[in-house]
């Protein structure tokens, strides 16, 4: 009679099995141990206090009917199996294997842990981070992220959880997990701040046995726990572990992963149906919960679980020990060998990947595989920003020239689109009212097309220009040098085309506030308002004059208050919401507020105008900022009482759905798992692709119009040969996609169109 | 006025020695000269914290030691030219948090602790203050004294700009454990504080 523990590894990712061999050794003495891996790379295998050791095949060399006949008749005798490996358990579990001597949860309880564990999460009176899985469409995703100023993890259904920076980003993470894991079964989860606990405990078909808590206090660079303090569980969560481990009928060890936020509440990261690594820890405190699972399995009495002091702290250290004899280390890859798989140089010793990859195709019950937390996705769904006019996007595509006939590559300007959305904005500023007037800039780098340009004169907007040519282009559809506003660091490139002043102008620079000080000094009437871009504390950026330290605000101060008398003062904050997240752009907002009112109050020079700079995304535009408008607006109000014009500049966040490029497919390639095709847009003409997704628009038949594409992994690539040039790899494309076909590619009326270049296209 | 109370063991006289000498200390509070100058470097300060992002009153205030690292400060100091420092002890970090948290509308109160630490720290500590041109008045043998920001939240949480991190209510430090401590501010008589029941005021000595 022995007991086996699987999942041995130990280092900076470690399994469980070497910490709970010392609890057992340390609770019985002459208790066989008997160490379980799956290749020679399992680091655990040459601990001392295993009695033996049993090397099995590689996963994906296993006969699995084998192996489980062969784990049956290891625990024959009375012997009982500890899984320290998640996908080792599932696939015990599913497959019944030596039920009653595998001390782990059942199918069912396993089902009800599974990520992301929602059901769970309340069960346990746990905050439940958001998430989104994969497979929604491409456009809430990046809203998803965007959102939350991409603090966002991207997690495995079983293992792995990276954080993910971007769209872009996303999409390398996604394709490099999927390659890892073969599993399309993945979701992004909000970033919970605050410290890392866990609760580990074990359980016998339903019974508590025994709990302990742990705050993480050094982790490695893997997030693993290198150090913590045990202590008691809180009451509440105690007494509904109880209740989960009940209603569940655990068997086996646990842990609770959870994150404690700065108000004080606890988040589920996961739960996991093992013990933790660090399990010898609480066992150091003492509670030694293996000894108490394997006595409850072998119907020994159990051992005294002892109460908690306070603090009982605990650490690791690095350990060397002889390699066990009769097992070599295994040989090391040639360095070209890939090291996904087992073996001495893999990140997963154990061949979990291996095993994930068996599960996937379907070894356990079909139900394992299907995504889970319903409820979860919804509550996400609900939060992500609805995309800006889908509608009115399909709609204005049909008043085009039928496809068959429409020249390919070309953007089209969605005119119903473009007034749809520039038309509101001039009544809900109007609507505003209050001492401070609100008025919007047309951002012409944005999008410098005329027809634009002039909508948005025609509906009340400012034109800002970041050159002397944008500046000229405003003049010639019509506007007034008063309503035009100059900002960024070339605004005076490349030579004068305004002759009176024009409304607004913020420096870039304190060398170009210097040198506009004394234009003004010369009597040149440059403008109504003058002032710089402020960088506000806490944003890196390349722009705008740095308000710290303390020296550069005085000097910034003593700037504005060198301004002529007659010139009036203003000031620009900018930060993109669109990279920072929601949250962090009003606290931006706030800190560029209080600068403001600390200049004025410095300067002596009232502030009497404050622009507020874009970076919004249109479904953040229409469902976040605009419903806030008064609030900013009142808070303007209150901390800046000179002020009287507040300007606000959408950029992208009004063009960016009101232009569709019509290209054509021009060819089809079968990838086995996906389909890749190949259209004659570019990223030439779409080189923004790969900052957010753009819907692809395909039209139906008769009267069902065009419609976006659903989200899947085929992928949309553009006609030149360089290996980014890709629209699109998140949608599913028709099963009768054919060569010929003009699609609308959607969301290009940004950056698409102002960065737009030639390409591949031959001679100049 | 204070007086010294204990709940635990009084066994060091030391201890007590120095609790003669703090007894009249007042927190750090910086000279505000009542004009724009001062005026804006709170405003500056305030505008410096917003942009930390915080979501709770005592999270995102590490920009302060990160700003101004910890070191001498030359007091009586204002606060148009504590902005100007390089670096600023424990008792200006700790104004800065309150001033900055002020603007939340927290409960904020003072919080002064005399912390057991090695003579070796002390020595080393000491001698960087007289490098700097300071007295190291806060330093004695064994002890040395320090400041934070206390938030009733239900009971007491005392935070330390300095390090960034909330002081535990048993009084473990990773450089040394508190000895005692005193609460400054606030309406209420007592204030809990883990286990301890604090009487705003009063020097309490910790246990152990």
């Amino acid at each position: 009679m022995a007991v086996l523990l699987s999942g041995l590894h130990s280092g900076p990712n470690p399994s469980p099995g070497v910490g709970t061999a010392r609890s057992l050794r340390a609770a019985y003495p002459d208790l066989p141990l008997v160490g379980v891996d799956y290749s020679l790379g399992s680091s655990g295998l040459h601990w001392p206090e295993f009695d033996d050791v049993w090397v099995a095949p590689p996963w994906s060399d296993l006969d699995l009917e084998a192996f489980a006949d062969d784990i049956a008749g290891r625990v024959a005798d009375g012997s009982v199996w500890l899984s320290g490996l998640d996908l080792e358990t599932i696939w015990l579990a599913s497959n019944g294997v030596a039920t009653g001597q595998v001390l782990i949860p059942s199918v069912a309880a396993l089902r009800s842990v599974k990520k992301p564990a929602a059901a769970v999460a309340d069960a346990l009176g746990l905050g439940a981070p958001l998430s989104l899985p994969l497979s929604a469409p491409a456009t809430d995703l990046a809203a998803f992220g965007r959102t939350r100023g991409w603090k966002v993890w991207l997690k495995g259904p079983f293992y792995e959880a990276q954080r993910v920076a971007s769209w872009s980003h996303l999409l390398i993470v996604r394709d490099q997990m999927k390659a890892v894991w073969g599993s399309d079964d993945l979701h992004l989860q909000a970033h919970v701040a605050g410290h890392e606990e866990s609760v580990t405990f074990a359980a016998y078909q339903g019974v508590l046995l025994g709990t302990c808590a742990m705050t993480k206090v050094a982790a490695t660079g893997e997030g693993k726990t290198w150090a913590g303090t045990a202590s008691e569980v809180d009451p509440d969560l105690l007494a509904r572990v109880t209740q989960f481990v009940a209603d569940t009928g655990w068997t086996g060890g646990a842990e609770i992963e959870m994150v404690r936020d700065p108000a004080g509440r606890l988040w589920l990261l996961e739960v996991n149906p093992r013990f933790p690594a660090w399990i010898h820890g609480a066992t150091l405190a003492g509670r030694n919960l293996p000894a108490a699972l394997v006595a409850a399995g072998l119907g020994w009495d159990l051992p005294e679980q002892r109460e908690l002091a306070a603090a009982n702290q605990f650490s690791r250290v690095v350990v060397e020990v002889p390699v066990r004899n009769g097992f070599r280390l295994p040989a090391r890859p040639e360095p070209s060998a890939p090291t996904s798989g087992a073996g001495g140089g893999s990140k997963h010793p154990s061949g979990m990947t291996d095993l994930a990859r068996l599960l996937e195709r379907g070894l356990t019950p079909s139900e394992w595989a299907r995504p889970q937390g319903t409820a979860v996705t919804e509550t996400a769904a609900a939060t992500v920003p609805v995309t800006a006019d889908d509608h009115l996007v399909g709609a204005a595509l049909m008043s085009f020239r039928t496809p068959a006939t429409t020249e390919t590559p070309q953007p089209v300007l969605l005119e119903e689109v473009a007034l749809a959305r520039l038309g509101r904005l001039a009544p809900q500023l109007a609507a505003l009212g209050g001492p401070v007037s609100v008025r919007a800039a047309y951002s012409i780098k944005t999008n410098p097309d005329l027809r634009l340009l002039a909508l948005a004169r025609a509906n009340g907007f400012l034109a800002e220009a970041i050159s002397q040519l944008e500046a000229k282009s405003a003049l010639d559809v019509g506007y007034a040098e008063n309503e035009v506003v100059l900002n960024g660091p070339g605004k005076w490139w490349p030579s004068p085309a305004t002759s009176g002043p024009v409304r607004a102008v913020f420096c870039d620079s304190m060398t170009e506030l210097s040198a506009l000080t004394k234009r003004l000094e010369g009597g040149e009437a440059v403008a109504s308002v003058v002032g710089v871009r402020l960088r506000p504390p806490g944003i890196k950026s390349r722009f705008g004059v740095p308000v710290t330290p303390w020296a550069s605000f005085l000097d910034l101060s003593e700037g504005l208050r060198q301004l002529p008398s007659e010139v009036e003062v203003g000031l620009h904050f900018h930060a993109a919401q669109s990279f920072i997240g929601v949250d962090r752009w009003w606290a931006s907002f706030e800190a560029g507020l209080r600068c403001a009112v600390a200049l004025e109050q410095a300067s002596g020079r009232p502030i009497v105008c404050f622009d507020v700079g874009g970076g919004w995304y249109p479904e953040e535009w229409d469902s976040i900022l605009i419903p806030r408008l008064e609030e900013l607006t009142t808070r303007v109000a209150k901390a800046l009482p000179n002020c009287r014009e507040l300007i606000i500049e959408p950029g992208k966040a009004l063009v960016q759905p009101v232009v569709a490029v019509f290209t054509t497919v021009l060819d089809v390639h079968d990838e086995g798992d996906s389909v890749d095709v190949v259209v004659d847009a570019a990223i030439a003409e779409l080189p923004d692709a790969g900052s957010h997704p753009h819907r692809v628009f395909r039209r139906g038949d008769g009267a069902s119009g065009w419609l976006p594409m659903g989200p899947g992994r085929d992928r949309v690539l553009g006609r030149s040969c360089m290996e980014h040039d890709v629209l699109s790899s998140s949608v599913s494309l028709p099963a009768d996609v054919a060569v010929g076909e003009v699609w609308a590619v959607a969301d290009a009326g940004a950056y698409d169109q102002s960065m737009a270049y030639r390409f591949a296209r031959g001679g100049s | 006025m204070s007086t010294l109370t204990t709940t635990g063991d009084d066994r060091d006289v030391q201890l007590a020695s120095v609790l003669e000498l703090v007894r009249w200390h007042p927190i750090s509070d910086p000279v505000d000269h009542g004009s724009a100058c001062c005026t804006t470097a709170r405003q500056w300060l305030s505008a410096l914290h917003a942009g930390a992002v915080p979501t709770t009153p005592l999270t995102g205030l590490g920009w302060i030691a990160d700003m101004y690292p910890w070191g001498p400060t030359q007091w009586p100091i204002s606060w148009c030219k504590l902005v100007e420092q390089d670096k600023l002890d424990c008792g200006a970090q700790a104004a800065v948090a309150r001033e900055v948290l002020r603007a939340t509308g927290s409960a904020l109160l003072g919080v002064q602790l005399l912390i057991r630490a090695s003579a070796t720290d002390i020595a080393h500590w000491g001698s960087t203050w007289r490098d700097g041109g300071v007295a190291p008045t806060w330093l004695f043998e064994q002890l040395y004294y320090h400041e934070a920001v206390g938030l009733v939240d239900g009971s007491l949480v005392v935070f330390d700009p300095t390090r960034n991190w909330k002081v535990p209510p048993d009084g473990r430090m990773e450089d040394g454990s508190v000895a005692a401590i005193r609460i400054t501010g606030g309406d209420a008589a007592t204030v809990i504080w883990g286990r301890h029941e604090l009487l705003v005021g009063e020097w309490v000595l910790l246990a152990g």
